[in-house]
């Protein structure tokens, strides 16, 4: 599981041992939540599929999916999942933190 | 704050058997007339006008149709900005997981605004998905390049739009498009007008609604 963002961001989630992830609520009509995407590094289009500005795509943090992140409703579903309240990811479960 | 969940989800199902992209396209070319087509895994465009003439099934099941040139290399160099929101809908083709004989088509957007209703409105009468109110009847795809081909005419779409509101302000100056369809004997004297302007036989219904999607685009 991949969450993207900003050098603002990346400080900001990497300050601590284990990355917390604030829920939000975004721009448009989807649930206030933190989100997250399975769409990998390189991915053809990503700021497009992601619809965001591709400044956001500068940083990742990639983590092993537990299982417990809600999938968007319709076709997006398949790549974008959010959690509804702040979200947590301990070490054991962090695999990537850096540039794409 | 991460933007990653943005966008409108706007969730559409549509019959398996009668479902064809060109369909789509076709509606939103009718308001994006120099629309360009990118399948989501590709890197490449190609104007709307082109996949449309294209011969053959088209098998993508995620794309997006951009405004235009202009914005589709905005989206490409800098992913969503202020100035480019809205001016690109994605589209995702999936299996309905309720009904096995229906498509689910996901069409994301930025926000709502006056043109991406009317343009969900448009697809929603295309895909005859009955979202929007109870279902329709079904309609034929009008491929007008096509259809003005078939009928000799030597005009592209862009070239019969602009021609059709030419005639019409031109003979009929004081009327809206909806008040000359409300004078039936009028509105076969304006397509007989335009059938001498382009010189070619085409029918009245292409007519009529070539005249109607003009006033659709120009509110784009």
């Amino acid at each position: 599981m991949n969450h993207y963002t900003d050098l603002a961001g990346y400080n900001g989630i990497r300050a601590t041992v284990d990355w917390l992830f604030k829920a939000h609520q975004p721009p448009g009509s989807h649930p206030f939540g933190a989100y997250f995407t399975t769409l990998q590094r390189g991915t053809p289009n990503l700021a497009a599929r992601l619809r965001i500005p591709k400044s956001k795509l500068q940083y990742v943090f990639e983590f092993t999916d537990a299982g417990d992140l809600r999938p968007l409703p319709g076709g997006r579903g398949q790549f974008i999942f959010y959690s509804p309240a702040d979200y947590n990811v301990v070490k054991s479960r962090q695999l990537y933190a850096g540039v794409t | 704050m991460n933007l990653l969940g943005s966008g409108i989800d706007l969730i559409l199902t549509t019959a398996r058997e009668s479902y064809d992209p060109k369909n789509i396209l076709d509606a939103v070319a009718d308001f994006w007339p120099q629309g360009v087509f990118q399948d989501a895994s590709e890197e490449t465009t190609r104007p709307l006008a082109v996949v449309l003439t294209q011969e053959g099934e088209l098998s993508s099941r995620e794309f997006f149709v951009y405004q235009d040139e202009t914005s589709a290399q905005s989206w490409r160099d800098n992913g969503k900005t202020a100035a480019n929101a809205n001016r690109m809908i994605h589209f995702l083709i999936q299996d309905d997981p309720s009904d096995s004989d229906r498509l689910q088509i996901t069409i994301v957007i930025d926000e709502w605004n006056a043109d991406m209703i009317r343009l969900s409105a448009a697809l929603d009468v295309r895909l005859e998905s009955g979202a929007l109110g109870q279902p329709h009847k079904p309609l034929g795809r009008l491929n007008l390049d096509a259809e003005l081909r078939a009928a000799g005419c030597l005009l592209n779409r862009e070239q019969f739009y602009e021609e059709i509101e030419r005639t019409r302000k031109a003979s009929y100056p004081e009327w809206t498009q909806d008040e000359l369809a409300c004078h039936p004997q009028e509105a076969l004297r304006f397509c007989e007008t335009v059938r001498s302007k382009v010189q070619a036989p085409v029918p009245d219904h292409l007519i009529m609604k070539a005249m109607f999607n003009a006033r659709k685009r120009k509110v784009i």
